[in-house]
This record gives structure tokens, C-alpha cells and sequence, in this order.
């Protein structure tokens, strides 16, 4: 363990990965991030232009509907993706580690 | 780097074989918070708060109105009749309510009536009503008539309204009449087309009125069953048809967003023919996926168009929302928990519940489908008072 680490280059910074547990878990975390600030902007009451009610679009009714259709989007990958993501993140974290224990 | 990618790849899998069975346990309600045996669940009272505020504060309501009229006039009306039969059976659980019920459904009914007066019933049907050929002389909707009539009957089985005793009684002369001049005694809801659903709803009407004035109608019921049983069931699935011309030539085979309805209906006039159309359009219609319930448009022997009726449909599943929502007065017709929490489960997690200080809406539905999910939540009581034969 101990030849291992010495073998890493010293005040190197660590590469950044894009395929990684943390990338996948930053991932979730922005979906979520997201999410949230759609929520807190109200925009879920702009969800009902979507349902077949009008929308006046001289009166910014074209801006409601974009935040709606952003808002669902944003709302389903929070439910659906973003658990996903993270709990990939977990999955791949410990196979990572799984398969470097038994490199040693 | 490749290994990482495969890596990477396994844990999404792995992760998505976890969560998407596990997802809807998130979302899965307590039936009882929208279905009580005896008193008004939490959430019909939370999202009749808000409809009760439409009705009562003028403002809301022509903003809300105007509103859902510019995308369908049908919808309007159909919020109307929906909201008027969930406060009806609302006042007979809970007599505290039955002021509220009754202010509210006497003024949706008054000025239902008085804009079919002065605008005509093409106030509240879809434009294509005027562009084609009635069949019966003079031109009346069924739609309406039925819908008012059980309006109107509901209104008084909570309590007697001696103003309402004479307009119930001539519209069920009228439908009557006009039932009987169709070889499968149905009258038209626009030219030259029948749909059992406007149909069945007139019939609970008419039951609802003998209950109520003594009247018996029940050998022309029985006929109707009869006549509907050998004539407007679908081969297939042993559904009935949801619409077929004056003659009785067929139209649009069973859909979901009619035939949970007319099973609610036909509970009160044929318990053993419901029950049947239930089981069929179970079998046929309703779908569970990882947990979540829907409703079908059209079962898969059936390949029918995207329509008012059926809102958008889901390719691939078939998934109607307006069928799903129509769905919810089967399962609680039938006292069907498993299914009405799946579909309940469904409802929280697409319908984007919104709840504030003036009650509970679902951000996806619109006015007339919180009506019907109030609806499911609160039947019982009307149908249950006319089959024991209870007066007001």
C-alpha cells in the first residue's frame, strides 16, 4: 500500500475525469440545483399553460410557456435521473475501490 | 479511460434496475386521504376549497372561466356538471357543508341554465355541432340535457327546490321523447351522434328524478339495458361502444375516457351489467407500470384517433389522461383501492400537485379534470340514497 502511494507524483493536482463517481453525483446535484430553482421561481403554476388552457401570448405568455416546458423537464430528470445518477455515483465509487483492493 | 466508461455504464444500469421499481413509493399516497367511507377526505376538501372560491367570488371565477372556454367550451361545461355532483354527494357526508354546497350549486346551475337561454346550447358544444346535419327535429343535445337534468337532480336529492321540480321533469320528458325516436334509444349529443356516456348520464337522471317524483321509467331503463346489451357492444372486448350514429351504426369503438363513466352510471341502473363493464374495461383499458396506474384511451384491439376527448396520448402506451382521470370514479364506483392508489400514485407524481391557502390543484390537470378527480373522491352517497329509496 505503502510502494503504491509513494509511487504517485508529489504536488501533483489530481486529474480531472469526466467519466467519475464524482462527476455522476455533481451531476445529480445540478439536476437537482435545478429543479429547485425553478420551484422556488413559481414556476410549476405555469405548468397548468401546458394542460390545454389558453395563454395570452401578448402578455408574456410565450415566456410562460418555455419556463413550464423547462420546469417538467427539469422536474421529471430530478424524480427520475437524478437518484440515478447519484446512486450510479455510489455503485461505481465502490467498484472502483472494489477493484483496486484486489489489484493489491 | 475504457474501462471507466464500462464501469461507468454498468453502475447507470445497475442504478436504474434499483430506483425506476422503487420510484413510485415516493409518490404513493394513503387512499385515505382521498377516498372516506363515511365523512369528506382531506384532499377533496382541499381541492374543493379552491373550486368553492370560483364560484363564489366573481373575479376568479370569469378569469378561470374565460380561461378554459378559449380551449374547449365542452370542458366548461362538464367542470360545471362534475363540480355540482362531487358537492352534492359532499353535502350528504358532511351536513356542516351542505350550506356551502347548496349556494354554490344553485348558482352554477342558475347560470348554467341562463347562458343556455340567452346564448343557446352551442354555448357549450364544440364548433363542429353547427356544421353538420341534427337528425332530430328540433336540434338538442343530449349532453346538455343529460348533464342538466342529473345537475338539477342532485341538487335536489340534498335538498328539495321546489323552482327545480318543473325544469327536471320537462327535460326528462324531453330526452325521453327524443330517446325514443332512435331505433337504440339514444338521442343525439351532436348530428348524428350518439355517445353512451351522454346517454347513461341522462338515464342516472331520469332514475334520479322517478326516486324523486314518484315517476317510474324504470320498463324504459330496462329496455335501454336491453337494447344496449345486444346492440352497442363491441365484439371484441364485450365493451360498450363509446358513439354511434342515430341508427346505431358504430362510431368509435370502447374508450377509456368514456366507459369508466358509464360503468359509474350504469351501477345505479344495472349493478350486475356495471360490474361487468368494469371487469371488461379492467382487463382491457387499465395498465400498472413500476407502480404507476393508468388508463388507456383505447384497448389494443382498437386503433382510434388522438382526440378532445382522449388529451394527449402517450404512444407506444397508450396512456390517455383523460382516461386515467375517468378511471378514478370507476375504481372508487367499485371500491377498487389497488387500483385507484396506483392511478392516485400516478396523480402525484405527473399531476405536479400545487396546495396554498386556497386549496389543492394539480398543476397538469385543468379545472374540469380537478372536477372529476373530485368526483371520485367524494361519490357515493347520491347513488346510495336512490337505491334505498331515501328522500331529501
Amino acid at each position: 500500500m505503502k510502494e503504491i502511494s509513494s509511487k504517485k507524483p508529489v504536488g501533483r493536482k489530481r486529474r480531472f475525469r469526466i467519466v467519475s463517481p464524482l462527476m455522476l453525483l455533481i451531476l445529480a446535484v445540478l439536476i437537482v440545483a435545478g429543479f429547485a430553482a425553478a420551484h422556488a421561481a413559481g414556476w410549476r403554476e405555469n405548468v397548468s399553460l401546458l394542460a390545454g388552457t389558453s395563454f395570452d401570448a401578448s402578455n408574456g405568455g410565450q415566456e410562460q410557456i418555455a419556463s413550464a416546458s423547462v420546469y417538467v423537464i427539469l422536474y421529471f430528470a430530478a424524480v427520475i435521473i437524478s437518484p440515478i445518477l447519484a446512486l450510479a455515483s455510489g455503485i461505481m465509487w465502490s467498484l472502483q475501490k472494489a477493484m483496486k483492493r484486489r489489484k493489491v | 479511460m475504457v474501462r471507466r466508461l464500462i464501469l461507468c455504464v454498468l453502475s447507470l444500469a445497475a442504478a436504474t434496475a434499483v430506483w425506476l421499481p422503487c420510484a413510485h413509493f415516493l409518490f404513493r399516497p394513503d387512499v385515505s386521504e382521498f377516498l372516506d367511507s363515511d365523512g369528506i377526505s382531506p384532499n377533496a376538501r382541499r381541492l374543493s376549497r379552491r373550486h368553492v372560491r370560483l364560484w363564489t367570488e366573481a373575479d376568479l371565477r370569469e378569469a378561470a372561466l374565460a380561461e378554459i372556454r378559449t380551449a374547449n367550451a365542452e370542458w366548461d361545461f362538464m367542470g360545471r356538471s362534475f363540480f355540482v355532483w362531487s358537492l352534492a354527494n359532499m353535502a350528504m357526508r358532511d351536513e356542516q357543508f351542505t350550506p356551502t354546497a347548496l349556494e354554490v350549486m344553485d348558482a352554477i346551475i342558475d347560470e348554467t341554465l341562463r347562458l343556455e337561454r340567452d346564448e343557446g346550447m352551442y354555448f357549450f358544444l364544440m364548433p363542429y355541432a353547427k356544421r353538420r346535419h341534427w337528425v332530430l327535429s328540433p336540434a338538442r343535445s343530449q349532453f346538455i340535457d343529460g348533464e342538466i337534468a342529473l345537475m338539477l337532480a342532485m341538487r335536489r336529492l340534498v335538498e328539495e327546490k321546489p323552482q327545480y321540480m318543473p325544469l327536471l321533469a320537462e327535460r326528462v320528458r324531453i330526452m325521453i321523447e327524443r330517446m325514443e325516436k332512435s331505433p337504440v334509444l339514444s338521442a343525439e349529443s351532436y348530428p348524428d351522434e350518439c355517445w353512451t356516456f351522454c346517454n347513461v348520464i341522462a338515464l342516472s337522471a331520469i332514475r334520479v328524478h322517478d326516486h324523486l317524483d314518484g315517476a317510474d321509467h324504470s320498463k324504459f331503463i330496462r329496455r335501454w339495458l336491453t337494447t344496449a346489451k345486444s346492440k352497442l357492444i363491441d365484439r371484441r372486448t364485450g365493451l360498450l361502444v363509446s358513439s354511434y350514429t342515430l341508427g346505431g351504426e358504430h362510431l368509435d369503438g370502447p374508450e377509456g375516457s368514456s366507459i369508466w363513466m358509464v360503468a359509474h352510471c350504469l351501477s345505479l341502473l344495472d349493478e350486475e351489467f356495471a360490474r361487468d363493464q368494469y371487469k371488461r374495461a379492467n382487463e382491457h383499458l387499465s395498465r400498472s407500470i413500476l407502480g404507476f396506474g393508468y388508463a388507456r384511451e383505447w384497448p389494443e384491439s382498437w386503433t382510434g384517433p388522438m382526440d378532445i376527448d382522449s388529451g394527449a396520448v402517450v404512444p407506444g402506451l397508450g396512456l390517455s389522461v383523460s382516461a386515467s382521470g375517468m378511471a378514478f370514479i370507476a375504481a372508487a364506483t367499485f371500491d377498487d383501492r389497488q387500483f385507484y392508489r396506483s392511478l392516485a400514485t400516478s396523480l402525484e407524481f405527473a399531476g405536479m400537485p400545487i396546495e396554498d391557502d386556497a386549496g389543492l390543484r394539480y398543476a397538469t390537470s385543468n379545472q374540469v379534470g380537478d372536477a372529476v378527480l373530485l368526483y371520485s373522491m367524494s361519490l357515493g352517497p347520491a347513488w346510495r340514497k336512490v337505491r334505498e329509496g331515501e328522500k331529501p
